[in-house]
């Protein structure tokens, strides 16, 4: 098993797809970076001038309003850079067995003594340490970039990121599992509707919760189910909206923060999530024929 | 003899579509065996479903004595599959050395092991480089050597020689044999008929998913007695110099070929030439080739 995780880690590291989202994650780094430095120096204009007016409601939550500007633009980063991952989860291993299977590549492999079973772990393990450090990254610089530009400082940093890497397995573990029933093409299209029902029932969640519909609320929570790394992220969204807190702060953050928050049965679940789904790769690869 | 491969009623069925029915095989320590079929006929099937890659619905196989699915049997064979595809981006050594692991080679005997089976495929000089820009034939032996890494008792390849030069071909005959002379079983898939002729003891051919011929390369080939005659000055006809030994099959006036019902036969059939005024200039056994017995046996359904 450690064998062929070695491998796909090298392999991982070599793919088209983690070039382009390097290429991809620098871009955004660098926009966000900008935009993170501007909005932090209109803010702090903003919020000077607004206290040197007593009495207006403004101005006397000023800092307040600016902490949680600050926040909001933290989860933009966050936002944004999840799907970065959670993309690259899908995309680098869309093919881990069925374009392996489609080449040939794997006919001599399985000709060796190695478990199916140790094949696919083996595959889940090297892409899973490529997204982890990756991921991890990623993560650590939005932090980065926002304490030295905005000089926001969190606490919670290593639960935070260790969340944060929850999503992409997530993904990754649905679509290898994916991969050893269906063609790659097919597996991508699935991988990404799912990713799509995720993003888009982590937002009609919030939407419901601001407006106190609870079919929204409800949907938001079945679309977590199907997919939970958006629940995730809101997990993520509302350990960094605690502070200054209260329900206006839930609700300032709109749609990227977390009205609706989770639980933290979510993170068990989550977890459950990704062994269930390598599980069923395993079953479904260790009974398939490779034609 | 020992048994390295024993199959007892093998099949697999894919819904109401056979891929291979009811095959029984077996084939000794130390035996070439050539598998032969037309394309779609169920080669690759039987040899999937011994390598694990594919689950027979029914029957029962053994591979070195030890059933079917069983995976430590895999430490003891080698498979080149068809479609060869590899890591293109290792080089060769490195990809040895993945499959080494992969084989449980042990870790202190690998290097040595890379460097012996490089040597067996003769691509010392490409060991670094990447697999990628080997040409097609180098990629075929790089899988050669692959296979061979950790020294299979048994070694299945599945068309080995379809991307090699003449002098390629004739290096894996010579590998293939020198494995033999080791004790090594070699099952061999291929549509190069004088090939398998060259080197198999025993073959077998599939059509439609079962055997329909199955034996040594000896027995398979001996089969009927045809004998090719240049004669001339003959007082009557060939057929009235034939009568009671056999038949005459083919011929135009001196140069005719004789089918006879045993090989006995053959110096009385030399005697009735010069008793009927004949000048005999040849006499000759004609050796019944691999791909006649192939074609008979697929066109007609049995040899």
């Amino acid at each position: 098993m450690l064998t062929i995780a070695n491998l796909t880690f090298k392999e991982a590291l070599r793919k088209k797809i983690l070039v382009a989202a390097l290429i991809l994650t620098v871009l955004f780094l660098a926009l966000y970076g900008v935009g993170l430095y501007y909005a932090t120096g209109s803010m702090q204009e903003s919020a000077s001038s607004a206290q040197g007016a007593p009495g207006d409601a403004f101005g006397a939550n000023a800092q307040t309003m600016v902490d949680m500007t600050k926040r909001l633009l933290v989860l933009l980063g966050i936002y944004f850079a999840s799907k970065i991952v959670s993309l690259l989860a899908i995309f680098s291993s869309v093919g881990a067995v069925s374009s392996e299977v489609e080449n040939g590549m794997l006919h001599a492999i399985l000709a060796k003594p190695v478990r199916r079973r140790d094949i696919i772990l083996g595959k889940f393990l090297g892409f899973a340490g490529m997204l982890t450090v990756y991921s991890a990254l990623l993560f650590l610089i939005v932090l980065v970039l926002n304490y030295y530009i905005a000089g926001t400082g969190l606490s919670d940093v290593p639960a935070l990121t260790a969340l944060f890497i929850i999503q992409p397995l997530v993904f990754l573990a649905v679509t290898i599992a994916g991969s050893t029933t269906l063609s790659t093409l097919a597996n991508g299209i699935a991988a990404f509707t799912l990713y799509i029902l995720g993003s888009v029932g982590g937002m009609v969640e919030q939407i419901g919760a601001m407006i106190n519909n609870t079919a929204l609320v409800n949907t938001g929570i079945v679309s977590s189910l199907i997919m939970p790394a958006d629940a995730i992220y809101r997990m993520i969204a509302a350990i960094l909206s605690k502070s200054p807190g209260g329900a206006f702060d839930a609700m300032f953050f709109g749609p990227f923060g977390a009205v609706s928050a989770p639980s933290n049965a979510m993170i068990v679940y989550s977890v459950l999530y990704i062994f269930a789904f390598a599980g069923i790769a395993v079953a479904a690869f260790s009974r398939k024929d490779i034609g | 003899m020992n048994m390295v491969i024993e199959t007892h009623d093998l099949t697999k069925l894919y819904g109401s579509k056979v891929g291979c029915e009811k095959i029984c095989l077996s084939v000794g320590e130390g035996q070439i065996f050539g598998f032969l079929g037309p394309n779609g006929a169920g080669k690759s099937t039987f040899v999937k479903m011994l390598i694990g890659l594919i689950k027979p619905t029914s029957g029962a196989a053994e591979l070195l004595g030890i059933s079917l699915g069983d995976v430590a049997v895999r430490r003891r064979i080698g498979f080149l599959p068809e479609n060869f595809r590899y890591q293109d981006w290792l080089c060769g050594r490195e990809l040895l050395g993945y499959h080494a692991a992969l084989a449980y080679v042990p870790r202190h005997e690998r290097l040595r092991r890379i460097d012996e089976v490089l040597r067996m495929v003769r691509l010392e000089g490409a060991a670094d480089v990447k697999v990628r820009a080997y040409s097609k034939g180098m990629q075929q032996r790089i899988g050669i050597a692959a296979a061979l890494i950790s020294d299979p008792d048994l070694l299945f390849l599945d068309e080995p020689t379809s991307a090699l030069d003449p002098i390629g071909r004739l290096e894996v005959r010579e590998i293939i044999t020198a494995l033999r002379e080791r004790g090594k079983a070699v099952f061999l898939n291929s549509h190069l008929l004088s090939e398998l002729e060259m080197i198999c003891d025993s073959v077998a051919i599939i059509k439609g998913g079962s055997i329909i011929e199955q034996g040594t390369l000896d027995e398979l080939l001996r089969g009927r007695v045809e004998v090719e005659v240049i004669a001339s000055r003959l007082n009557g006809s060939m057929e009235q110099v034939v009568a009671g030994l056999g038949r005459v099959l083919a011929g135009n006036g001196s140069h005719m070929l004789v089918e006879l019902e045993s090989e006995d036969m053959i110096p009385s059939l030399a005697s009735r030439i010069i008793e009927n005024g004949g000048e005999l200039y040849n006499l000759s056994r004609k050796k019944r080739t691999l791909e006649e017995l192939f074609i008979g046996a697929v066109r007609g359904g049995g040899a």
